[in-house]
């Protein structure tokens, strides 16, 4: 009983404790006006007369001057019109419909940029947007407006499912946290389209900066009412968009720090940009950057070698959390590689040179392919196997780089042979592909292989009477591959079959007329080595953008791992067997983790490896808030405060008060009677 | 003529100077020039000092009343008769010494308002007497709260102008009020018949009414000037408030409201109109007077309009 009038006063007051004092308060004041001890003594030549007419009016009643008191009613106006202020009573502007809103909160690394609103982040203003949404739900008896909270970042996350409890509600929002990673919306549209699903008279409320991606082909149901809720202002701000740490070209042990700051004001700035190793500063650079546009700082330091490196702009902006940049420096370990060849000395030249692959006495070990048949190398011995022309029977788990020969993985096979093929495009975030021009690649056959769905085509051609010859095309990261073409030929494609992992050329090096022999080969090589062989693996795992799964090298006989992450927080991982790879995707805070298994009998994989993730994201250092979003062609403007479910009235009654207190004043002085 | 006037401006002037208080001199040069007057025949010890202008028996004509047996022939007037065939007496006027009496209330109800009623009662009952007295009347002054208090045997002459002020200047008011005992008193103690007035408010519990049929009943030619402050006639109260009488201490507790200061006002209106009517019904002369009107305008021409001095 007692909650349901609770509940129903929420309605219409956010403060309905000062309703419930008011009968007390108000009484108060008319016992206190009985009571009144003191009451103001005149002197009077003859009271007869006043006696009498009291008698005449027989005021003694109570009620009788209750009624007559004129300043009593006023001051009781009065304190009615302070108490109802202070309840904040509130007019609810949605009318008697029942409302569904789905509210989405940014909470992306951009979030804690402290731009305007009193030293307050975005994210905790979005929050607060939020609330007041929560607040303005109105519950009835009958008819409850409901509301669901989803965060996202490059992920949605559903915090409450669709509830009237504004409790609930309210708890989930004073849970949200921001985190370090960057935005994407279309998780959250997807979420709640899924809960907008044949919901009437729903809300879908974004609260956001606006820094969202592309969002234009995103659709919700033209029914639902879209606000989106516009936190920042201003988009001064400096960012470490990217960090990279090479092995240097020269020295095996030093490596060189890639760093490139982004500024997204509108004026030129300079800043100091330090790098530090552990917590010494290694080495400093002061680096200007023109607006819009990123600058890249390179350090290197034969002091860079093992050890936790950020690297930290020294200069105070909006986004701090950009401003510092994580990466492990690692001891870097050769890869054991084994050629199998009858004879190749591109193969023999390119691997040879490669500092990074161990020498068996300054000789690359190559074996023949009888001798690799007859006595196969024992599982894991090699970080990476070459087979040239060797078409294997079986392959024991490892990597592989076979050149002109196929895996014997099952739907893998080949159907004769492309004259002359050309290549049409190639996959420029493959690993392998990185700073290779295969523009160049001019073969005189290759194989038509036919590829299952999960083998990844990294350089794909076409026979070159069939397609006739057309300019290459490199093709941009996301970009989907010509279907018809890249299914018709590939020339470079990656084939993974459980623990076997392939690069597989499907052409003879020897038979190439010079692509050997151009220096987009070596690299090319360099590339595989790095990345199959393993040791580009390490570099990638020990630097991940927020929100992405780093992949940590399981040691033998591990069966726990405890993930320590930059606020202390702990997760504890059970390993299943069998598995060489850990992956953590728990990655949303920028800063170095610690990953530590509990046992380890394996020497080359250590027991306890660090980590980094980092924002890395220029879209997020981008802190520039977006005026409209676009959904599907409807452009929805950004409002600064969240609509209002229900419009607070308390300053009404305190002018109310205020008036009564003058209309009270004025009647005491001029001594006006009813 | 004119010496006697500046006779009278000297005596004013040396008057006004030594009670500056009470009276001013340019007020008392003012109100030397009145003279009291009593619209009854009134009947004096002596004759008084406009004597020279009685010729014979005969004086100045005043009203006709019918015959009664007994009445002197003499006096019966002829022409009336023949025109009417109705017997009817001439009545004149008689310029005796007049006897002016002055009751003044001092009781605590007297000792309020802005400006002060008793204050204004004394000045008033000071202008009275002194004009009396230039004028050669008898001048005996009452004051009375709950009793007669104080009593200035009648006395004539400018010469005693001085006592008067004086006598008047030492009371303080204080006690109740009992008019009809004050009166009867006084009424008893001064058997002459004269001009009585009575400066009151007349905010008395017992009622005013027993007090001034003491003087009709000796024919005297009663005037009842009432004195009230403003603070009595529309008063100046708002709130929740102990009215506290200054008479007999009594507390009322009200709280001011529009139906109450109207019923006040009625009351105060009955209690004026009721003394106007006993007053109007007995040949009495009546006057309210506010204490905020000036004191000057109310003797010079207030009372003029009413009669009581000319």
């Amino acid at each position: 009983m007692l909650d349901s009038v609770w509940s129903l006063l929420q309605n219409f007051f956010i403060a309905p404790e000062w309703v419930l004092a008011a009968p007390f308060l108000l009484g108060l004041l008319v016992i206190l006006y009985f009571l009144k001890l003191k009451r103001r003594q005149i002197e009077v030549s003859s009271n007869y007369l006043w006696k009498k007419a009291l008698e005449d009016l027989r005021v003694n009643s109570p009620f009788q001057r209750l009624r007559m008191n004129l300043l009593l009613l006023l001051q009781l106006i009065i304190l009615a019109a302070i108490l109802a202020a202070l309840s904040r009573p509130v007019a609810n502007l949605g009318g008697m419909t029942e409302h569904n809103h789905i509210i989405l909160i940014d909470r992306s690394a951009s979030m804690q940029a402290t731009d305007g609103g009193g030293g307050k982040t975005r994210f905790q203003r979005g929050v607060d947007e939020a609330r007041r949404i929560v607040d303005g739900l109105q519950s009835w008896k009958l008819m409850n407006d409901r509301a669901v909270l989803v965060a996202f970042d490059d992920q949605a996350e559903l915090l409450t499912p669709m509830t009237e409890q504004k409790t609930l509600l309210r708890e989930a929002l004073g849970r949200l946290a921001p985190t370090d990673r960057r935005t994407n919306l279309r998780a959250a549209i997807e979420v709640a389209r899924g809960i907008l699903n044949n919901l009437p008279h729903s809300v879908l409320t974004i609260i956001s900066d606006g820094k969202i991606g592309d969002t234009k082909d995103l659709a919700v149901p033209s029914d639902v009412e879209v606000h989106f809720v516009k936190v920042g202002e201003t988009g001064e701000n400096l960012g470490i968009a990217s960090i990279e740490v090479r092995r240097a070209f020269e020295g095996r042990e030093a490596s060189s720090v890639f760093a490139t700051v982004f500024n997204s004001g509108d004026e030129k700035k300079t800043a100091g940009i330090d790098c530090f190793l552990e917590e010494d500063l290694v080495a400093s650079k002061s680096v200007e950057i023109p607006p819009h546009e990123q600058t890249s700082v390179v350090f290197e330091s034969p002091k860079l070698r093992t050890g936790r490196l950020h690297v930290q702009i020294d200069a105070q902006d909006a986004l701090p959390v950009d401003d510092v940049a994580y990466a492990v420096l690692r001891e870097k370990k050769d890869v054991k590689l084994l050629l199998v060849t009858e004879g190749n000395p591109f193969l023999e030249r390119g691997l040879e040179e490669d500092r990074l692959v161990q020498k068996v006495g300054d000789k690359l070990p190559i074996v023949t392919p009888a001798e690799f048949a007859g006595n196969p190398p024992a599982t894991g011995l090699y970080d990476l196997i070459v087979l040239d022309r060797v078409e294997p029977k079986t392959l024991g788990p490892g990597n592989y780089m076979l050149v002109d020969a196929l895996p014997p993985f099952e739907g893998l096979r080949a159907k004769g042979t492309a004259e002359k093929p050309v290549v049409v495009d190639w996959d420029e975030a493959h690993p392998v592909a990185r700073f290779v021009s295969f523009g160049s690649l001019d073969m005189v056959s290759a194989r038509r292989v036919e590829l299952r769905k999960e083998d990844r085509v990294v350089v794909s051609g076409s026979s070159g009477g069939a397609g006739g010859r057309r300019a290459p095309h490199k093709r941009k990261p996301g970009e989907a591959a010509p279907e018809e073409e890249s299914s018709a030929l590939p020339l470079i494609f990656e084939a993974r079959d459980g623990d076997r992992h392939c690069l597989v050329l499907s052409f003879d090096l020897m038979k190439t007329q010079s692509w050997p022999l151009k220096t987009a080969f070596p690299v090319f090589l360099l590339n595989v080595v790095r990345w199959l062989g393993g040791a580009g693996r390490d570099e990638r795992a020990l630097a991940v953008r927020t929100g992405e799964v780093a992949e940590i090298p399981i040691p033998k006989g591990a069966t726990k791992a405890t993930v320590t992450d930059p606020h202390s927080g702990e997760h504890v991982l059970a390993l299943k067997g069998g598995e060489d790879l850990l992956r953590f995707a728990d990655t949303g805070i920028a800063g170095f983790y610690r990953v530590k298994f509990d046992a380890s009998t394996d020497k080359e994989t250590p027991a306890e490896v660090w980590f980094a993730a980092n924002v890395s994201s220029a879209d997020e250092s981008d802190i520039t808030p977006a005026a409209t979003v676009e959904l599907e062609s409807r452009p929805v403007k950004g409002e600064s405060k969240a609509e209002e479910a229900r419009r607070e009235l308390w300053k009404l009654f305190a002018v109310l008060a205020f008036l009564v207190l003058m209309v009270e004043w004025w009647v005491y002085n001029r001594r006006v009677y009813v | 003529m004119t010496e006697g006037v500046d006779q009278r401006a000297d005596a004013a002037h040396t008057l006004g100077e030594e009670k500056q208080g009470l009276l001013d001199a340019e007020f008392l040069a003012k109100v030397g020039k009145l003279d009291l007057v009593s619209r009854k025949i009134l009947q004096g010890r002596m004759k008084g000092e406009k004597r020279s202008k009685k010729k014979g028996r005969s004086v100045e004509f005043a009203d006709h009343r019918a015959y009664a047996p007994g009445d002197d022939l003499r006096f019966l007037d002829w022409n009336i008769y023949g025109r009417l065939d109705r017997l009817m007496i001439k009545l004149f006027l008689e310029e005796e010494d007049l006897h002016v009496y002055i009751l003044v209330d001092a009781s605590a109800s007297m000792d309020y308002g802005r400006p002060n009623k008793f204050r204004y009662a004394q000045r008033i009952a000071a202008a009275l007497g002194y004009i009396g007295l230039v004028n050669m009347n008898r001048v005996g002054i009452g004051v009375f709260s709950d009793k007669l208090d104080h009593v200035l045997r009648p006395e004539r002459g400018r010469h005693n102008a001085y006592k008067l002020m004086r006598f008047l200047e030492d009371k303080k008011p204080q006690g109740k009020t009992d008019l009809a005992v004050a009166c009867k008193r006084f009424a008893l103690e001064h058997p002459r018949r004269g001009v009585v007035v009575i400066i009151s408010d007349f905010l008395d519990r017992h009622g005013y009414e027993d007090a001034v049929r003491y003087f009709i009943a000796r024919k005297a030619d009663v005037f009842c000037l009432q004195i009230l402050s403003e603070q009595e006639l529309d008063p100046p109260l708002g709130g929740d408030l102990k009215l506290h009488d200054m008479e007999d201490g009594d507390d009322t507790e009200i709280t001011v409201s529009g139906p109450l200061l109207k019923a006040y006002k009625k009351n105060l209106g009955l209690l004026l109109q009721g003394l106007q009517d006993f007053c109007a019904a007995r040949g009495a002369s009546y006057l309210t007077a506010s204490t905020a009107l000036p004191f000057d305008r109310l003797v010079l021409d207030y009372l003029r309009e009413r009669g009581l001095v000319h």
